[in-house]
């Protein structure tokens, strides 16, 4: 009731946004707020009303902005000042068109392997897309369509690998947040499925004779999951 | 402290920002009285900050505090059951909430004296001003938003954890009765110092919430069922038939988590952590009891692993619920 159902499992996309909001990004800013500090002793005001007073971040580096100095800031504000057109932000540097091409050809290359972009890659990408896609030095469409290559060919082998899903526990890495988030209420759900399956297995195998059987396969299955896994990772 | 780096700021935009200089030129030739300016307010603000920083103790930073505070929503959500109240933490945040609200307040005043009085005088020098006053407004409407987000993650988190509480409502009020009954039996053996487990699980306002809550629940399962029911078949939490009438959190649920390693970052000052050289990696290594299976936990990596295996490195922060 209080946490509504659909976020019971999961998170939503927008949480997810939200938490990728805090990171930081690199930006130019296209004012200065290192003058104010000057001009506010001048005009005698005598409060700190033109600072930057922060709680959940270090604000020295926004009372420090130099217009068309690089500087680094939450992504959020990066955003809110695009919106104001006070900055320009510049794309990380795997959201270029040569990065990019690379984790494809690795996709290509590793097929049991996922490239190590950073775990927020699909949220940044989109909200860069939308937000600043005048900042980008590549064609944004260009860019946007290999996103969208590297998102399919992650997400079939996220679909092949479902198979080597177990009773026992498996190892994702690089598995970046928005996958891992929509795969969560379908992964969990069978792995309990498969565990209750398990033990009720264990459970009425007991003292019989079939328990040396069931215990056998099951040796089998988890080694084989072992070795996917890992290969997988 | 900061009377030094401003003074310092002060003069690197001298040298640097000629651009914005120029504005400014009328008011730049009274160096002197401008020092006296300076002194006398850098004495106020030093006072400000003394104060700030008596408030929050120098170890705790409040950049770490926030992140904190969101690590623990996620885990919060993603575990199956209540996750222990961060009653000093979140005293902290509330604490700057309330501060910076009070901060803006006085901010937005200022604003509007200033563009009122603005208006009145001369009416030039007001245009000029304003792209300087937009960016003013900057800082103001981050702070704005900031707050806003802080304080989502706060009732995310709370709404989160009263669910639960919901949810485990009996099961809940078991652990207490089971504390209560135990502090009996144990009698005078310091009784003062011990804790009941629901106050270090839930916050008063959660656990005020609970009882009312239960109590809520009992009357309505009595009034409408049970009241028509014979005696043996009234209780609520009969664990003897096929099916427990209590809810527990499902402690095998799969979670996936996110290995971090210890806190302060030292992996070899860590007695579980495993240091294995051939290949050189760190891990935790946790064993499912069922099938004596041993599951290496290494560093960096993600997992989807029982909730119960790894229920005490959560507890210990070696590791993240994602």
């Amino acid at each position: 009731m209080s946490l509504p159902n659909q976020l019971q499992d999961t998170f939503s996309p927008k949480e997810l946004q939200f938490m990728v909001e805090n990171e930081p990004i690199k930006i130019f800013p296209r004012f200065t707020t290192r003058q104010r500090i000057r001009k506010q002793r001048n005009d005698l005001l005598g409060t700190d009303s033109h600072r930057w007073k922060m709680m959940t971040m270090d604000d020295t580096s926004l009372n420090n902005m130099m217009a068309m100095q690089s500087t680094t800031v939450t992504l959020w504000i990066a955003l809110l000042l695009k919106q104001q057109s006070k900055c320009n932000i510049i794309a990380p540097e795997w959201l270029t068109s040569k990065a990019l091409d690379r984790a494809l050809q690795f996709e290509q290359t590793n097929t049991l392997r996922f490239s190590p972009l950073p775990w927020d890659w699909l949220i940044i990408s989109e909200i860069l897309f939308k937000k600043a896609p005048d900042d980008f030095h590549d064609r944004v469409h260009e860019l946007r369509s290999k996103i969208q290559d590297l998102r399919e060919i992650r997400q079939l082998k996220v679909a092949k690998g479902i198979r080597y899903m177990n009773e026992s526990h498996l190892q994702l890495d690089n598995l970046s947040l928005l996958e891992i988030n929509e795969l969560r209420p379908f992964i969990s759900g069978i792995m309990d499925k498969l565990r209750d399956i398990h033990l009720a297995a264990v459970d009425a195998g007991g003292e019989d004779e079939m328990m040396g059987e069931e215990d056998d396969n099951d040796e089998m299955f988890n080694g084989t999951m072992r070795n996917e896994s890992s290969r997988m990772s | 402290m900061s009377l030094d780096i401003d003074d310092i700021l002060a003069e690197l935009d001298r040298d640097t920002t000629a651009v914005e200089m120029s504005s400014e030129g009328p008011k730049q030739p009274g160096n002197d009285s401008m020092d006296i300016l300076n002194s006398s307010l850098d004495g106020t603000k030093t006072v400000a900050n003394g104060r700030s920083t008596s408030l929050k103790p120098k170890i705790i930073s409040p950049v770490e505090d926030f992140n904190k505070l969101v690590t623990l929503w996620k885990n919060e959500r993603c575990s199956p059951e209540l996750l222990p109240y961060p009653h000093q933490l979140m005293r902290r945040m509330l604490i700057r909430i309330e501060e910076q609200m009070e901060h803006l307040e006085i901010l937005s005043m200022n604003f509007f004296e200033e563009s009122t009085n603005g208006g009145s005088s001369a009416n030039g020098k007001r245009n000029s001003n304003a792209p300087a006053n937009n960016n003013k407004m900057l800082p103001l409407l981050c702070m704005e938003a900031e707050l806003e987000r802080v304080k989502f993650v706060i009732r995310s988190y709370i709404r989160c954890r009263l669910s639960k509480v919901d949810k485990y409502s009996i099961y809940l009020r078991q652990i207490n009765e089971q504390f209560l009954t135990e502090e009996l039996e144990e009698d005078d053996m310091d009784n003062e110092n011990r804790i009941s487990p629901l106050e270090t699980l839930m916050s008063s306002e959660e656990i005020q919430y609970h009882q009312r809550h239960f109590s809520l629940l009992l009357n309505l399962l009595n009034e409408s069922v049970l009241k028509y029911m014979s005696d043996d078949l009234q209780a609520i939490n009969d664990t003897e038939g096929s099916v427990n009438m209590v809810d527990e959190p499902d402690w095998n649920k799969f979670v996936f988590v996110k290995v971090i390693g210890p806190p302060t970052g030292e992996n070899d000052f860590d007695p579980l952590l495993i240091h294995k050289l051939d290949p050189e990696r760190y891990y935790y290594s946790i064993t499912i009891p069922e099938t004596n299976e041993d599951i290496e936990l290494i560093i960096g990596s993600i997992y989807i692993v029982r909730y119960n295996l790894i229920k005490d490195l959560l507890k210990d922060d070696k590791i993240e619920l994602i």
